[in-house]
């Protein structure tokens, strides 16, 4: 009966000690004269203003295989609103969404008319190019990279931390706090746009999209 | 993502043949006003070059979207369907095998799986309407529309092909007999694809190693 209760509690601790790894560690204080610095850089990957963007856009998707097309988006980052359209090469939209006080579907085709997956665009147009909020905690995180954490314990948490030569990471976690999705945006161009951006999710149907820069234009 | 491996067949098989009409627009040639010369006209041809610059418009866009390459044809049925700029593809098709490539930063990489079990199937669509069977297309609806530019006017016949596409105008060169001038896809009012060929040069030989190997 010990016996059992021992490996019990083994299993017991290691599920617990895997749930403290994958939830965000607590933030250290920050040097008082990093703290502007850190908040300003945390605000650089994100759009400013009004933008079109137009990317050549890859997918790694679920089975292995990829697709590849281009990518059109203008998005509005004080209203959080937008449009993206993705089409093939050959010019074929596959598919046509709108975000603004609801979200719109203009057109879907197989294989994106899939259930969640329009849920899933928006999060991840959101968290590339949407600073995720106001008023972050700012600090340092186990690793010595600067944080900005945004959201709390009780609602969806996004940190948004400097990996070191520009490139930015914005981390999702999910309610068990584990990470659930990763941007990596590379360093931003004279017209504050990143040049190639990575979107990973890691929860089923993982995938990770590639996105890389072929125009951007500001609009008034 | 999750849909990719729930996608009913037979709506992939739609889009195939909607992209399978894409790819095989360049061999439709110019006629004499009939049918009969159209298919004609088709037989005549061994071979076809041309470069072509694509144009996209979209309601999201200020200007429309460029793209440009190549496309090559050797009888009785290999294609290079080639995209130069600004993102490079390659589509080979050859004695039934078809292959796409991506250009990754520094190589070409194989795309693998799903995409090139669909090209199976356009390639199908290539010979039936290599052979001039033009206004067989079951899922088409063809008129030719004379006038100062004659153009055949496709419009599909099913309720779930028109949600995909509206028609398709095909408009053949009046400089160059046997050679198309433009094709225009019709998605909506305000989302469709223009693709105007220009340099073509027919029935020269052209080495077999342009339809099986991407460079």
């Amino acid at each position: 009966m010990n016996a059992l209760l021992c490996r019990l509690f083994s299993i017991l601790m290691i599920v617990l000690t895997a749930g403290a790894c994958a939830a965000p560690s607590a933030l250290k204080p920050l040097d008082p004269g990093a703290i502007s610095a850190v908040a300003a850089g945390c605000q650089r990957p994100f759009l400013k203003t009004t933008h079109r963007l137009v990317h050549a856009m890859e997918a790694e998707l679920p089975d292995g295989g990829k697709e590849a097309g281009i990518g059109v988006l203008i998005a509005d980052p004080h209203k959080r609103t937008f449009r993206s359209t993705f089409m093939t090469v050959e010019g074929w939209v596959l598919f046509d969404i709108e975000k603004g006080e609801t979200l719109t579907v203009h057109r879907v085709v197989p294989p994106f008319d899939s259930p969640g997956f329009v849920r899933r665009m928006e999060e991840d147009i959101a968290l590339a190019f949407f600073l995720p909020g106001m008023s972050p905690a700012l600090g340092r995180g186990k690793d010595g990279a600067a944080v900005c954490r945004f959201g709390d314990a009780e609602r969806t948490r996004v940190d948004v931390l400097e990996r070191g030569d520009g490139v930015m990471e914005v981390r999702l976690y999910g309610e068990g706090q584990g990470v659930r999705k990763r941007v990596v945006i590379h360093p931003v161009n004279r017209d504050g746009l990143a040049e190639r951006i990575e979107i990973r999710s890691s929860v089923w149907p993982s995938y990770t999209l590639h996105l890389k820069l072929i125009e951007g234009e500001a609009i008034p | 993502m999750r849909g990719w491996r729930e996608t009913p067949i037979p709506a992939r098989r739609r889009d195939v043949r909607l992209l399978g009409l894409i790819l095989l627009l360049p061999f439709l040639l110019a006629w004499d006003g009939s049918w009969e010369g159209f298919r004609e006209a088709s037989r005549r041809i061994t071979s076809l070059e041309a470069r072509f610059v694509q144009k996209k418009t979209l309601p999201i866009l200020a200007k429309p979207f460029v793209s440009r390459g190549r496309f090559l044809f050797q009888s009785p049925g290999s294609l290079r369907w080639e995209y130069d700029d600004p993102v490079r593809s390659v589509l080979l098709s050859h004695r039934g095998v078809v292959k796409r490539y991506l250009r990754d930063e520094a190589a070409w990489r194989e795309e693998p799986g799903s995409s090139l079990s669909i090209m199976q199937t356009v390639l199908a669509e290539i010979v039936n309407w290599q052979q001039g069977r033009f206004d067989a297309n079951p899922h088409f609806q063809a008129t030719l529309v004379s006038g100062a530019e004659p153009r055949v006017i496709l419009v599909p016949r099913e309720t779930s092909w028109r949600k995909m596409i509206r028609q398709v105008e095909l408009t053949p060169s009046r400089e160059q007999t046997g050679v198309m001038k433009s094709v225009r896809m019709v998605e909506e009012e305000r989302s469709f694809t223009l693709i105007e060929f220009h340099q073509v040069r027919l029935n020269r030989p052209l080495p077999g190693v342009l339809f099986t190997d991407v460079e």
